[in-house]
């Protein structure tokens, strides 16, 4: 049984069998048109809530208590405050656009940011320094400063771990899984991270002279090459385990348990060597060849959790497309749709692609039409029993986002097809006929539409050639722009990090230390060249259309 | 408004009415544990900490780490470590020889001698009570590293700074205590900065 694909929502279609079979409803509710299903709130009753709210002011009078002194540097902490701020919201976005499903509510995602930042820092600053004073009191500060990796990793991991078992207890079913437990563990790292990043400027302000120059010298030092590596990294891996272990209740315990406690000793690892000599005890302090190990152990921190988010998020679409594929329902995601959503390649493929062909805007409209099938996909794939209501905004969302697409595809063929025109016409071929008609036949579109979904290239000939001339036309635009930003970026990055590396090797012949500058130029050329190679797969790629 | 799934079942409108106990329960036995958890993460280095006698005797006869800079300093006879304002993680340590406090901090520094001296002056000038007892004069150590000290009078105490510089890498010394006191452990204290030992990396 089918629905008209690119109509206006289920109120005139035929009802796919397994939605009849779950209820679905002759006459259908208002319709959602985003992909949260419910719109359930905080759950006010629950004694978690109560609980991450008491601890939060807690939190926030640990953190008052021990930092009376900043109020003598208000330069300093707004400077620091700003800059990671900054520095956070760039991976918050990052985190919201690849989690495709976005069905985490920002209620929730708020308390996963706020418990790192506020309850895991203020206990964990108390705790570590209690520990280290007692140490410092029966042995040594050298003894204290030795085991300040594995106490810092014991105390810190512990205390944000504790933040996903937190979640699970305010909405158990919102952590629905290794990627659940994964996004919430980052987010909690990213609040930690942040906020502690704030207090080491303006701890190493106040030892120093309280200038705004310390804050920006250590967010080059933390933000730029620390990056997101440490506590975002571990507590994610940390949380994937704990999202993993809550939602396989068909495994055993033992199995469940080693699972989280695995992922818990990776991250607890990870975190010791971090804070090990070999990494930010001597990475911080000690310039350029310091800089280089911390980058180095950068990649070290970051290679563990792209192995976890790729398991991780190979298990979650695959686990919703077999949920997507047993709806049964084409106008929610033929097999070819579901395919690509199934697939991080295929969809990159689908998203570039759409770019080439029409720009931003039908981009956007294939990524939300994905973002609302993720959602169904993910619903049905959570639930034995789903709501029918909100499998009817669901499935509703999908539609309209279908036909938001379909209206892209129009815009952009017909934009081309002017332009195509307006060619011909400046070269006297044909005179210049009056703008296509806003509208053409809906069927048409949606072929469009889901020949740019499965990735199997242009309309197929459908629109009489006006999509290939389209993108022929791109490419006569696109092609030098490509080729000389491509060499131009090419030859200023690949400058920079030569002449660094050419400084730094100086340095080390004269046994001085290199300047800190050489390492952030030596950065910046290595994101120049990821940018030139950017550009140049562009390049092959529009070539490739061509 | 939609209630949530945990609500209803709370709220007796879920499953039959009758599973307000059981969600409640578990949701109240999981955040004591969480709050257990908590607590002995946080109450039991306190508890720890409070329990042992804030100082304890050091030997002077060998050099101590300030933390993980390369720097060491020998402890002036009698000294006793101070824990509560030791921070081996900033590279702090504080001595106490009789009634003086003997203080050290090294970090990373990348100017000039007169300039962290000028510094020290100016930190201790903000204190209440600040009277200058002399001017800057230089001083070094056994090592040979350069540095600035100054005595002054304070509303609360009497006592002399040292800043100390090289390799970019600064030591700032505080000594404070009352006047005879200062005056009996002088002698031993310049004798211990004297061992301060900066480097190499």
């Amino acid at each position: 049984v089918t629905v008209t694909a690119g109509g206006a929502g289920p109120a005139g279609a035929a009802v796919p069998s397994r939605l009849l079979d779950l209820g679905w409803p002759a006459a259908p509710p208002v319709l959602a048109t985003e992909g949260e299903p419910t719109g359930e709130g905080p759950p006010w009753r629950l004694p978690a809530l109560w609980t991450t709210a008491a601890l939060m002011l807690g939190g926030l009078v640990l953190l008052a208590v021990g930092h009376r002194y900043v109020v003598a540097m208000p330069v300093v902490l707004a400077l620091a405050a700003v800059l990671f701020a900054l520095h956070g919201l760039l991976l918050w976005l990052g985190v919201h656009a690849v989690d495709l499903a976005a069905r985490r509510p920002p209620w929730l995602r708020a308390t996963a940011l706020a418990w790192g930042g506020v309850v895991a820092v203020g206990v964990a600053g108390f705790a570590n320094t209690w520990l280290d004073s007692a140490v410092v009191k029966v042995v040594s500060p050298e003894l204290a400063e030795r085991l300040e990796p594995l106490r810092a990793a014991t105390v810190e991991e512990s205390v944000k771990l504790l933040g996903v078992v937190m979640l699970v207890l305010l909405a158990r079913r919102r952590l629905a899984g290794a990627l659940d437990g994964l996004v919430y563990g980052a987010l909690i790292g990213l609040g930690f991270q942040e906020a502690e990043n704030v207090h080491y400027v303006v701890v190493q302000a106040a030892g120093h002279d309280g200038s705004a120059l310390s804050a920006f010298g250590y967010f080059v030092t933390r933000g730029v090459v620390a990056g997101w590596a440490t506590h975002v990294a571990w507590t994610a891996i940390a949380g994937a385990g704990l999202g993993w272990a809550v939602r396989h209740r068909d495994h055993s315990w033992p199995a469940r348990i080693g699972v989280a406690a695995a992922a818990f000793g990776g991250a607890w690892t990870l975190h010791a060597l971090w804070n090990s000599p070999l990494g930010v005890a001597d990475g911080l302090r000690f310039g350029a060849d310091g800089l280089l190990r911390l980058a180095t152990l950068n990649l070290v921190g970051l290679a563990p959790l792209a192995l976890v988010t790729w398991l991780v998020l190979r298990g979650e679409t695959r686990r919703c497309a077999r949920a997507l594929a047993g709806l049964a329902d084409p106008a929610v995601a033929v097999d070819a749709e579901i395919a690509t959503l199934g697939s991080s390649p295929l969809r990159f493929r689908t998203y570039w692609a759409a770019v080439v062909r029409g720009g931003r805007p039908e981009a956007r409209a294939v990524y939300r039409l994905h973002q609302a099938q993720a959602s169904l996909a993910r619903y049905l794939a959570e639930r034995v029993y789903p709501d029918p209501d909100a499998l009817y905004g669901l499935r509703a969302a999908v539609l309209a986002r279908r036909e938001q697409l379909g209206a892209a595809v129009r815009a952009s063929r017909e934009r081309t097809a002017r332009q195509h025109i307006a060619r011909e016409h400046m070269a006297g071929e044909r005179p210049l006929p009056a703008p296509a008609p806003p509208h053409r036949p809906l069927t048409h579109s949606t072929d469009r539409a889901r020949s740019v979904l499965s990735g199997n290239g242009l309309c197929g000939g459908h629109c009489g050639g006006h999509c290939g001339g389209g993108a022929l036309g791109m490419v006569e635009l696109t092609v030098p722009a490509s080729a000389v930003a491509a060499g131009a970026l090419a030859g200023v990055g690949g400058a920079a990090v030569l002449l660094a590396g050419r400084a730094v090797r100086r340095a080390r012949l004269q046994g001085v230390a290199a300047d800190v500058r050489y390492g952030v130029a030596a950065l910046l050329g290595v994101v120049v060249l990821v940018l030139a190679a950017v550009f140049a797969g562009q390049l092959a790629a529009v070539l490739l259309v061509r | 408004m939609t209630l949530s799934r945990e609500t209803r079942q709370l709220s007796g409108r879920g499953h039959g009415g009758s599973t307000l106990r059981g969600p409640f329960a578990r949701n109240l036995l999981g955040c004591v544990a969480v709050l257990a958890c908590l607590a002995l993460i946080l109450v039991g280095p306190y508890a720890l900490n409070r329990a042992l006698p804030p100082q304890r005797p050091v030997p002077t006869d060998q050099p101590m780490a300030l933390g993980a800079l390369p720097v060491t300093v020998v402890p002036p006879p009698g000294a006793q470590l101070d824990a509560t304002q030791t921070r081996p993680d900033q590279d702090t340590v504080q001595f106490l020889v009789g009634g003086v406090e003997y203080w050290l901090r090294a970090s990373e520094y990348a100017g000039s001698l007169p300039e962290l001296a000028d510094r020290a002056r100016r930190t201790r000038e903000a204190e209440r009570g600040f009277v200058s007892m002399e001017p800057d004069r230089d001083v070094s150590t056994r090592q040979g590293t350069p540095g600035r000290r100054a005595g002054f009078v304070l509303a609360t105490a009497t006592g002399h700074s040292a800043v100390f510089v090289t390799d970019g890498i600064a030591v700032w010394v505080d000594v404070r205590g009352t006047s005879p006191d200062v005056a009996a452990h002088t002698a031993g204290i310049e004798a211990s900065v004297a061992t301060l030992t900066i480097g190499p990396r």
